[in-house]
């Protein structure tokens, strides 16, 4: 029975919902979604990658430029691109038309993905993946 | 109960800005690893490299807008 709504809330988005489609790169479709970023009362507008797998979310060297982004303290994270550093920010985001604070990690790096990870953004949602559709849901 | 159940269902969600429905049927294939890509409601504004440079022409063509930014990912990206 469970399963059974489950599966029909994928198949069925709510009002509340945004759904967003896969994309499709490097000959792989990815979960991705559109971030707005908030920084002294402008707005920009991100496409990220939704990386369930990674604690925190991700932004390559440039955006973390264009966002004046803190240079804090250095810290590093291994990866399957080799060990790369990277500055903690908090920044306002949305999310289909929800605001919370994110938290950031800005690389030192510019080769590396807008990713979408775990910590401060996963709470404020349900998030919901259908591989069939390539369409992932955010309520 | 199972009326308004369904009614809900009936309703449509949120939709995605139109630069981001753009940008999903765009073949990002053109495109090389690691370049920036700026859409606008119309289509494709620009790529390259130097996002900065790429902002900087937009503003000054379009001063009231916002393009949605894509980064293409490295060649060997991967989220397994």
């Amino acid at each position: 029975m469970l399963s059974f709504l489950k599966d029909l809330l994928c198949k069925n988005p709510l009002p509340n919902q945004e759904s967003f489609s896969y994309i499709n790169m490097n000959q792989a479709y990815y979960p991705a979604c559109e971030v707005v970023l908030y920084k002294n009362k402008q707005e920009f507008k991100y496409t990220f990658i939704i990386d369930s797998g990674a604690d925190i979310s991700l932004v390559p060297k440039s955006i973390g430029e264009q966002l004046e982004l803190k240079k804090g303290q250095l810290r590093y994270l291994g990866g399957i691109s080799g060990r790369m550093g990277y500055y903690i920010n908090q920044v306002q985001a949305e999310i289909a038309g929800k605001q919370f604070k994110m938290e950031l990690a800005w690389a030192t790096k510019d080769t590396v993905p807008l990713l979408l990870g775990r910590k401060s953004v996963f709470k404020n949602f349900k998030i919901c993946f259908n591989e069939k559709k390539k369409t992932v849901f955010f309520s | 109960m199972l009326k308004n159940l369904l009614n809900v269902f009936r309703r449509k969600p949120k939709e995605p800005s139109l630069e981001y429905k753009i940008f999903s049927a765009t073949d990002l294939k053109k495109f090389k690893p690691n370049e920036y890509v700026l859409f606008t409601e119309k289509g494709v504004y620009d790529h390259g490299f130097n996002l900065k440079k790429l902002l900087k022409k937009f503003e000054r063509e379009y001063p009231n807008q916002k393009p949605l930014i894509v980064k293409i990912p490295p060649r060997k990206f991967t989220l397994t």
